[in-house]
């Protein structure tokens, strides 16, 4: 299952409740200024990150939102959080003019950790979901892991069946504190919070599922 | 500085007992979330304000508020 922002109402579908909340991250572009960075940055003391564009906008962000929420847009607090974060990092970015900004959804673990696992339900996989923007636990991004390319790699077989997310009126030892099993070095560790990911072991198993 | 605070999810509630037959409950408490687009209970601190708890019914689509009460007094 790989869909960023909606992870809770598409497993509603298959039965499932997943320890996700939906939140709000803002990103932030600036008009295009010369070579300034060539890496992504991150600021220590707070929530900031910023990283320059192909055509040298600087991109940047902080702090999610920080309440849930499926509206596609922002508030003006983290606005001036991340502004203050960018002028005490990097004060030559308050030279620059804004082009524009949006919020993007995250589904967020509840303890920012990402999540790759099975489900109670079979072929269903959840892979990855939700971490902090600013947070070294970052998920692998949908299609990077082992356990979501089952077809390129057949040797591999899947995880133990144990999990953290329930299925409604199933068996409680269906549910696990297994967290994180394949998150280890070696998996490419990936680019942002972008949510999560997955991958079907079958091709239709939603719609093969039995009432 | 906001004036209010969220403070999560208003539809659970803490197990009483810390005993291991409660884990499952605590599992609920701690991790597991309807997380509705829609109508959504919730939790408000006035932090620079009076300092009250509020359960404030907010739609997560829209950001409109339709119902706050107090934390006391609600669910």
């Amino acid at each position: 299952m790989s869909v960023a922002g909606s992870s809770s109402r598409v497993a509603e579908m298959a039965g499932l409740r997943l320890p996700i909340e939906a939140h709000v991250l803002q990103a932030f572009v600036t008009e295009g200024i010369k070579p300034l960075l060539d890496t992504v940055i991150t600021f220590g003391a707070g929530h900031f990150y910023c990283s320059q564009s192909d055509k040298g906008g600087l991109v940047f962000g902080g702090d999610i939102d920080g309440y849930n929420t499926y509206a596609q847009r922002g508030n003006l607090p983290v606005v001036e959080d991340v502004a203050e974060g960018g002028m005490a990092l990097m004060p030559v970015i308050g030279r620059l003019r804004l082009l524009r900004s949006w919020g993007g959804l995250l589904d967020m673990s509840m303890d920012g950790s990402p999540i790759i696992d099975v489900t109670p339900v079979e072929g269903l996989y959840l892979t990855p979901a939700g971490a902090m923007a600013a947070s070294r636990r970052r998920p692998p991004p949908a299609g990077a892991s082992p356990i979501s390319s089952p077809r390129a790699n057949p040797t591999l077989t899947p995880p133990p069946t144990v999990s953290i997310v329930s299925r409604k009126g199933a068996s409680s030892t269906k549910r696990a504190w297994a967290r994180n099993r394949t998150c280890t070095e070696g998996t490419p560790c990936g680019s942002n919070a972008l949510i999560a990911v997955s991958a079907l072991w079958k091709s239709s198993p939603i719609a093969a599922m039995p009432p | 500085m906001e004036e209010f605070t969220y403070r999560g999810d208003a539809t659970v509630t803490r197990p009483e007992s810390l005993d291991a037959s409660a884990t499952d409950a605590w599992v609920d408490y701690v991790y597991l979330r309807d997380n509705p687009a829609g109508p959504h209970k919730e939790h408000w601190h006035h932090s620079a304000g009076c300092h009250a708890w509020l359960v404030v019914t907010r739609d997560t689509r829209t950001h409109e508020i339709l119902a706050v009460e107090f934390a006391r007094e609600g669910s």
